[in-house]
Formats: C-alpha cells, sequence, structure tokens
C-alpha cells in the first residue's frame, strides 16, 4: 500500500437510545407515542423467575395495552421457533414487538419482525437483505450487558436443517428505541456477567481491528475497551454494584453500536464454530482465541493493537515490532479475560484434538470475509493450540 | 478413449494418439496448467522453439452438459511472459469432442519459413497443409475461403495478421456456431502470436461420419444429474441481462457508479455511457435486422451472443461484448456504438484482443497523439496495425509498448496485460484479481462487482476475489464461466457430475481441489518464469489518484495480496 490515506467510509447510526437506571419503566410510555395498541412481547422463561418480565408487561399494560406474550425464547434460538412466534405474532395481529432479554430474545424479536410481512422460512432470508418488507415498530430491552443486539441490523438465527448459525442482516432487524436499564443486569450472576461481559470486549476489540473499521467506531469501541477493563471485574466480584453494572451496560452497547459499523471477524468465526462442535455459550466461545485473534491481526493493524494495548493500560514501547504490539496485547487481554474467571478449552474438558480439528470448519465461516487478511487453517490451529490451557 | 493431437511443426508432422493418463480427467484450464508446467520451460522464449501452444476441451466435453463444449487455449504468454490460459466459445470445441480429441498441442517451429493449417478431416484423418495461399489473410475472409474449399460445417481455428506478424496483442479466433463469423475469440495474452510463431494458420475440424462416443462410469446417472443441471441453468438464464440483452447490460450497472473506464481510466463519469448502453443496442438491433439471444456453441441456454448490422441493415460485427464496448467508448471518451462495433469487427478479423489495443488506443489519446473521442482516428490508427506501419506494429504490441513508447505515465496494465472494463477503485475486488491472477490483469479471472459490502469499499473484497478466483479456476475447466454463474446454488450437482463420468467419489470438494491445484501450479509457473511479489501489483496511479467517479483510490494492503493464496 503506497500513501494511503484512510478509506471512505459511512457511519451507521441506527437506533436511538434512552439509557439510565429504571429507564424501563418508561415502556409502555413509549409504545403508546408510537400509537402502539397491541405489542407482542417476547422473553424467555428465566425473566418471569426472576420477576423482570412481570413489571415491564405491567408497565405495558397500565399504558392501555392489549398485550400478546411469547415466552418461549430459547438459547441460540432456533429458525422453527421463530417462525412459531412468527405465526403467532401474524394470527393475533400485533402492532408492535417488545423483547426483553439477552441476545436470544432480540434475536427471535428480528426474526419473527421479518417474518411479519415476508414470508417463511427465515432461512429464505440469510445474508444481507435489501428489499424486505417492513414489519412492525419495535423496542429492545437488554437484560445483559453483552450482546449490543438492542443497537444492531443482524439477527442471528440456529439453522435446524443445516444445524449451523446464520444471520439475517436488514432494516427490519433494527428496533425503533432501545431501552438500557442497567437495573435489569442487577441480578445476573457472576458467571453470566463474566460470559456476557468478555462478549462485549469481543464485540470492541474486533471492531477496532476489522476491515471496516471507521473514526466513530474506533471511538466507541476504544471507550467499550476502558470501559470493560475496569469495572468488568468489580460487576463480575459484586454484582449489586450499581455503578458497575451501569457502566457496563454502557459499553455494551457501545460496542454493539461500533460492531454494527465495523462489523466482527475472526474471533467470532472461532466462538460460533466452537460453540456449535462443543456446545459452548456464545460469550465464553469468542473469548477463548480472542487474544491470539488480536496479536494475529497486530501485522497489519498495528496501531489499532497498540490502542487496545492502551486501553487494557499495558505498556508498549514507541519503537515496539509488531510482533511486540502483537503479544502484549495477547497478555493483557487474556490476563482481563482470566480475571473474571473464563474457562480455557482444557477447562472445558474438551480435548486438544478435538479442538484443533475444527480450525478448517472456521476457515468456511463468513465472518472470515472481513479478518484483516487471509488466515490458513493451519495458522488457526496454532492459535487454538496456544489458547488450550492458556 | 480421448485422443490427443500432436502438430510437430519443426518435423512437419501430426500424430494422433491416446491421451496420456495424467490428463484423462483433466480439461480446460487444469489441463493447460498441469501440461504447461511438465512440457514448457516456464523460463523459455514464448516465440521459440521450447514453447507449446495447447488447444483443449473441457472436462465435460462430448456430454450434454450445457456450454461444456468451452474451447481452452494456453501456452507461455508472449504478452506477461507468464503462464496463459485464454478460453472461447464457438463451435470448435464442439466439432474436436466429436471427433475424439481431448486436446491438440503444437511443439517446435519450422526450419524454413512457410505457413500451414492443420486439417481433421470428416473420417478423422489429420494432415498439415499449405497455407501459403492464406498468408496476410485475414480471419473474415480465411473462413470464407476454407468454407468455398471444405464446405460450411467445418470449424475454424485461425489467426489473422495480427498472429502472423507477431503482435504481443494477438488472438485466436474461434468460429461461431451456425454464422461461422470468426468472432470468438482466445484473445487474451498474445497467444495468436505463439500460434503465428509456430507458422500455423489454423486448424480446420471437419464434422465426423461418426461422432465420438464418450465413456461414461454410469451414464445413467450423468444424463440424470446433467438434466437437472441444465434445467438450473436454463431457469437461471431467463432472469439474467446477459441472456436478455448481452455483456453489453453490464454497462447499465458499471456506467453509473464509476466502475466504467472513463478516459484512460481517469475515474471519472461518463455522462453519456447509455449511447452505449442496451437500449441503443437493442434499438439498432431491431431495426437493422440484428439480433441479440444466439447461443455462440451448439445447446448453449444463456445465448449471450449477437449479430450486429450496420446503418444499411449489413451485417458489422458479432459476439459483440461490454469490455470492447467499454474500452473503446467511453475510456477513449467514445460513444459512437456503431464506430464501436466496426472496431471490433477490425480487430475480430485481424486478430487481436479488443482489451489490448482498446487500451493502447487509450495511450495514443492521452499522449495526445489522437484526440479523445475521435473515432475516425482510431479507425485510421487501426488501418495502420493492419497495413503493418510502424506505429501499427507498435499499436500490435499492446498498451504497455504504446503508451511506454508515447511517454505516458498512466499505463493501466499488470503483468504487461491491460487491465478490462472496470476500474479497480470502483470494484476494489477485481482490483485484487488483476494484481493477483496467474493470468495478469484479467477480469474474467474473477470478478467481484456487486459481490462484497460496496464495491468501493474495502470491506470482504479480498475474500471474494480469492472465492471466485478458485471457482473460475474450475469452472474454466468446466464449461462456460456465465452458464457456472448459475449453478452456485447446487454445487454438489458437480460433484455428482464428475463421479458418473469419471467414477469416483460424489464429493464437491474433488471439483474445488482442482481449482485450488490449478491457481497454486499457474503461480508457480510465473515463479519459476522470474515473477515476483512485486508483478502482483496495480499501477502506482490507482493507489495514488482518487477516482473522482466517488473519491475511492485502491487502497488494499499490500500484505492483503501476498497471502491471498494461501490455503
Amino acid at each position: 500500500m503506497k500513501g494511503v490515506d484512510r478509506m471512505i467510509t459511512s457511519y451507521e447510526i441506527f437506533v436511538p437510545t434512552i439509557m439510565g437506571s429504571g429507564s424501563s419503566l418508561r415502556t409502555g410510555m413509549k409504545l403508546r407515542s408510537f400509537g402502539c395498541k397491541k405489542p407482542l412481547i417476547i422473553f424467555d422463561k428465566g425473566l418471569k423467575d426472576v420477576g423482570i418480565a412481570d413489571v415491564i408487561v405491567e408497565n405495558i399494560k397500565s399504558a392501555g395495552m392489549e398485550i400478546v406474550i411469547f415466552d418461549k425464547v430459547l438459547p441460540d434460538p432456533p429458525d422453527i421457533l421463530v417462525e412459531e412466534a412468527a405465526e403467532i405474532a401474524r394470527t393475533e395481529n400485533i402492532d408492535s414487538i417488545v423483547a426483553v432479554g439477552g441476545g436470544s430474545s432480540m434475536d427471535t424479536a428480528k426474526g419473527v419482525n421479518v417474518l411479519m410481512n415476508n414470508k417463511p422460512p427465515i432461512m429464505n432470508y440469510f445474508g444481507v437483505q435489501k428489499n424486505l418488507l417492513p414489519g412492525v415498530p419495535m423496542i429492545f430491552i437488554p437484560t445483559t450487558s453483552g450482546t449490543g443486539s438492542e443497537v444492531t441490523n443482524m439477527c442471528v438465527i440456529t439453522c435446524t436443517s443445516r444445524g449451523n448459525k446464520d444471520s439475517v442482516v436488514s432494516p427490519v432487524c433494527l428496533a425503533k428505541l432501545a431501552i438500557v436499564d442497567p437495573d435489569l443486569t442487577l441480578g445476573l450472576p457472576p458467571k453470566l456477567t463474566a460470559a456476557t461481559g468478555v462478549d462485549a470486549l469481543a464485540h470492541a476489540v474486533e471492531s477496532l481491528t476489522g476491515g471496516q473499521s471507521n473514526p466513530l467506531s474506533d471511538a466507541l469501541a476504544r471507550d467499550a475497551i476502558r470501559t470493560i477493563a475496569k469495572w468488568l471485574p468489580i460487576a463480575y466480584k459484586d454484582g449489586s454494584n450499581l455503578e458497575a453494572r451501569e457502566h457496563m451496560i454502557l459499553a455494551s452497547t457501545f460496542a454493539g453500536m461500533a460492531f454494527t459499523n465495523a462489523l466482527v471477524h475472526l474471533g467470532h468465526s472461532i466462538g460460533h464454530t466452537l460453540g456449535a462442535a462443543f456446545h459452548i455459550p456464545h460469550g465464553i466461545a469468542c473469548a477463548i482465541a480472542l487474544p491470539e485473534v488480536i496479536e494475529y491481526t497486530a501485522k497489519t493493524e498495528s496501531d489499532k493493537v497498540r490502542m487496545i494495548c492502551e486501553c487494557l493500560g499495558a505498556d508498549v514501547e514507541d519503537n515496539a515490532t509488531y510482533e511486540e504490539v502483537g503479544s502484549t496485547a495477547r497478555e493483557a487481554l487474556r490476563k482481563l479475560i482470566k480475571s473474571v474467571g473464563i474457562p480455557n478449552l482444557k477447562d472445558l474438558g474438551i480435548s486438544l484434538e478435538d479442538a484443533v480439528n475444527v480450525a478448517p470448519k472456521i476457515t468456511a465461516d463468513a465472518g472470515l470475509a472481513i479478518a484483516p487478511y487471509r488466515i490458513t487453517a493451519k495458522r488457526i490451529a496454532e492459535m487454538i493450540k496456544s489458547a488450550y490451557d492458556a | 478413449m480421448w485422443s490427443k493431437l500432436s502438430i510437430d511443426m519443426e518435423k512437419l508432422e501430426i500424430k494422433k494418439e491416446p491421451i496420456e493418463k495424467e490428463y484423462k480427467e483433466l480439461g480446460g484450464r487444469a489441463l493447460i496448467a498441469q501440461y504447461l508446467i511438465r512440457n514448457v520451460p516456464p523460463t523459455c522464449d514464448p516465440l521459440g522453439s521450447e514453447n507449446q501452444l495447447v488447444i483443449c476441451n473441457t472436462i465435460f466435453a462430448g456430454t450434454k452438459l450445457t456450454t461444456a463444449h468451452r474451447l481452452s487455449i494456453g501456452g507461455k504468454s508472449p504478452l506477461t511472459g507468464g503462464i496463459k490460459e485464454s478460453n472461447a466459445g464457438g463451435n470448435a470445441a464442439y466439432q474436436l469432442a466429436n471427433q475424439g480429441i481431448k486436446m491438440v498441442v503444437v511443439k517446435n517451429i519450422p526450419k524454413e519459413k512457410g505457413l500451414w493449417f492443420a486439417h481433421i478431416d470428416s473420417k478423422g484423418n489429420v494432415s498439415l497443409e499449405d497455407a501459403n495461399i492464406y498468408k496476410g489473410i485475414n480471419n473474415y475472409e480465411f473462413v470464407e475461403k476454407i468454407n468455398e474449399r471444405y464446405g460450411d460445417k467445418v470449424a475454424v481455428i485461425s489467426i489473422g495478421i495480427g498472429g502472423e506478424r507477431l503482435y504481443k496483442s494477438a488472438s485466436i479466433q474461434v468460429t461461431e456456431f451456425n454464422s461461422n463469423h470468426p468472432s470468438r475469440a482466445a484473445a487474451r495474452g498474445g497467444l495468436g502470436s505463439l500460434m503465428g510463431s509456430k507458422c500455423l494458420k489454423a486448424i480446420v475440424i471437419e464434422n465426423p461420419v461418426e461422432k465420438y462416443k464418450v465413456e461414461y462410469a454410469d451414464e445413467g446417472k450423468f444424463n440424470e444429474s446433467c438434466l437437472k443441471f441444465n434445467k438450473m441453468i436454463a431457469a437461471g438464464a431467463k432472469k439474467d441481462p446477459f441472456h436478455n440483452f448481452g455483456t453489453i447490460s453490464t454497462i447499465e450497472a458499471t456506467g453509473a457508479n464509476g466502475i466504467l473506464p472513463v478516459d484512460n481510466f481517469s475515474g471519472k463519469l461518463f455522462p453519456e455511457y447509455q449511447e452505449v448502453g442496451v437500449n441503443k443496442f437493442m434499438t439498432n438491433l431491431s431495426a437493422r435486422g440484428g439480433r441479440n439471444k444466439i447461443p455462440c456453441q451448439p445447446g448453449c441456454v444463456i445465448q449471450c451472443s449477437n449479430c450486429y448490422n450496420d446503418k444499411d441493415g449489413k451485417y458489422l460485427t458479432s459476439g459483440f461484448e461490454y469490455e470492447t464496448i467499454a474500452l473503446f467508448g467511453p475510456n477513449c471518451h467514445i460513444s459512437d456504438l456503431d464506430a464501436i462495433a466496426q472496431m471490433d469487427r477490425i480487430c475480430d478479423n485481424l486478430g487481436v484482443d479488443t482489451i489490448e489495443t482498446a487500451n493502447a488506443i487509450a495511450m495514443c489519446m492521452e499522449s495526445g497523439k489522437i484526440n479523445w473521442g475521435d473515432s475516425e482516428a482510431v479507425i485510421s490508427l487501426l488501418k495502420e496495425m493492419e497495413d503493418g506501419t510502424e506505429f501499427g506494429n507498435l499499436i500490435g504490441n499492446g498498451c504497455e509498448a504504446v503508451g511506454k513508447h508515447l511517454g505516458v505515465e498512466r499505463i493501466p496494465v499488470v503483468k504487461h496485460q491491460a487491465l478490462a472494463g472496470y476500474d479497480p477503485r470502483n470494484t476494489k475486488g477485481t482490483g485484487i484479481t488483476y494484481a493477483t491472477s496467474p493470468m495478469g490483469a484479467d477480469h474474467t479471472a474473477g470478478l467481484t462487482m456487486g459481490r462484497a459490502f460496496e464495491d468501493a469499499g474495502r470491506t470482504a473484497q479480498a475474500y471474494v476475489s480469492n472465492k471466485l478466483q478458485v471457482a473460475i479456476c474450475f469452472s474454466d475447466s468446466m464449461m462456460c464461466l456465465f452458464a457456472f454463474a448459475h449453478a452456485a446454488n447446487n454445487l454438489p450437482l458437480l460433484g455428482e457430475l464428475v463421479a458418473s463420468l469419471y467414477g469416483g467419489e460424489a464429493d464437491f470438494s474433488r471439483v474445488a481441489a482442482m481449482g485450488v491445484k490449478t491457481l497454486l501450479t499457474e503461480r508457480q509457473y510465473n515463479k519459476m518464469a522470474g515473477m515476483t511479489i512485486e508483478d502482483d501489483r496495480l499501477p502506482g496511479f490507482f493507489y495514488k489518484d482518487k477516482s473522482f467517479a466517488t473519491g475511492s483510490k485502491f487502497d488494499i494492503n499490500d500484505y492483503e495480496l501476498e497471502v491471498l493464496f494461501d490455503f
């Protein structure tokens, strides 16, 4: 590359967001201001058990709404379940959707919205879709600090017939409003706090080093990394610390906004593939080889990896080589990930051989299209090996 | 069993023998790569006796698979100095397959001056005939004379004076199915001059009395899969603008987004691009008794070819394609479709590549030798080529030769071969293909337009270029790319077709592996010929000058190019 300036970029700013402790109590009011009368409220049973769902349902009812509930959300939402929820939505003639929960609830809601006016099955719409018929207004209320899904246009669905995960990328997947209320995350247990927190971290560091990063996504990602480095260990140790929860949910939303612009790459390809092969939760699967992934990007994205080191408080000499920058970032990321008890592959009881054998599958993941430069299965296998018991 | 025809121009003899076992399951580009790396020293003089001209059929030759009769021609390129496979439509591959001939190799050069043509008669007898009476005769007239001599059922592979004069832009022309116009070209890389260096004017193939029967591992299974495949391609073709209009339809997309090259890849837009677009083309066809939806080979369901007549309704040219129109048109600031059609005809007749020649003409405009948009001056320069003037001969050696001679700074070539009709700043994946393809700047090696996130953006471009370059390596070994484009939804079917024809596992990875192996073999050949990573770069001005249409530069990281073919 001969004296190239920063490429022309477009800033994708999709979803208006209200944020703050107690903000979820504005849901009913907001729905009414959108002119909605009959929302479909989507969540999983767990949220009902902890009492979060009931409060929001009551809040919506008190705004004079007729409600329809779909509370059968599953992790890694399967396409058939999404199609079932969409069938209910169409039959009940709902005019809006409220999703409460983690990524699975929001992905289910997005899938339902795609199918409001586009014929099922959902698998027909995997990929970037520019011409889908619009659905209904949606409000997303995250209850974890990880996915950032409330501000993205991507909907990740498990394709049961093909046995893999795929995604619909479309304006139809966008919420009309995100309501980000840290109160809803106060009861998250430490393990889930850690697993979702490192997912947000992965969004941020991959956004920063991906082929489509721009100054806006860089700024959001840097802030998210700094915040996560400082507050995730605190939220992990003391889940009732509202200040830590506030910072973490903010970082998660910022990281979501960052990767809406910049997209994620190899770390998520490894995460999706390991997750599917060994049934590892998404956040943990994405964190496993994340330090190695960022080290690999240092070859062409050395400046960005320096930023990551700086955000993590790891010192890098001015004249450091890209290898040194990469290894510093790897060590700093691993330290942070370990500090919140994220297990490695060995801890998870997976054999080295099995783990390494997944490498060729990873190279078939579409996420590699966005990686900074081409990587072979052999090199990915080396990364997995390095991460195995680290 | 398939035959191989060996033509030894030193001994002036032809041998027909069974094809070697190692090439039995290969065809097209894959066969050429494997043959050349074993038989032609990479450092040889491309116009010397060590180089060989290879002409071959695809792996599906002789079957009913649509567009399986694409003709591949290869050798060490006189233009790029590297490996070259250039493929063409027309009826020659079909006729060769009917004769049971999978490949023809032309070796050595005659001890004494002369000109010959190879003749394959209806009984399968092969002979070398004196062609001195055809010396200096261009393709259209040559084919007429051959038709007078052998009837109109023959297929002809020939060179015009471009090849005879060893122009580095010389093409090998192939007659089109039904019309017999020599308008299908293996155009790129100067293979016409390689044929010329062998003093071989043509290969004339008669229709055999007895048609060769392909040996199948499981004929019933093959026919079943083949029917399914052909139906899928035909269904795809229905909505394909290449079928409904022709490749000229590409201009409707490229003209609006800065991909169409204008004024020697200046990066500007060309406001009058629709003057050379689909509406004008279709209006002219219908008003003048021209036609589109013409199959260039038997059994093609894409039918992208055409017959374009002049104002008086007289035949002017056929196989009139987007690249010719883009490069003689907007890239030379010309918006007169009839003038461009005339240029196409002249090039086909002389047997020179329209892409290389049009880029060479743009050099003349850039340097001020002739004015932008002056189509009459272009025709005069092409006439100089025909007359063999000093400057005409220079044009014959292509864009880089002319650009350097005239002191032009912006010379759009990679590996000495001129860029096709797509500005690499605004379809960056295509730019990556231009830079890294073993063929030199060649859009057919992996045109990524519309396949990455944003044509003028960087994201995913290298990934898409890599995927396409591999896919095209196997597509070029099996069929026409335009048919293959509609096969993407059922690639496993290709595995089934290969297995029912040759036996073994019905596994698509066999096909994909053939693509990867071909690409790596070609890269290795070029490396042995002396090419380095520095040869895998675009000209500097694409990195430096912004496209005026989009503000975009070619900003792909060198390292991304270096590791593009790490498998």
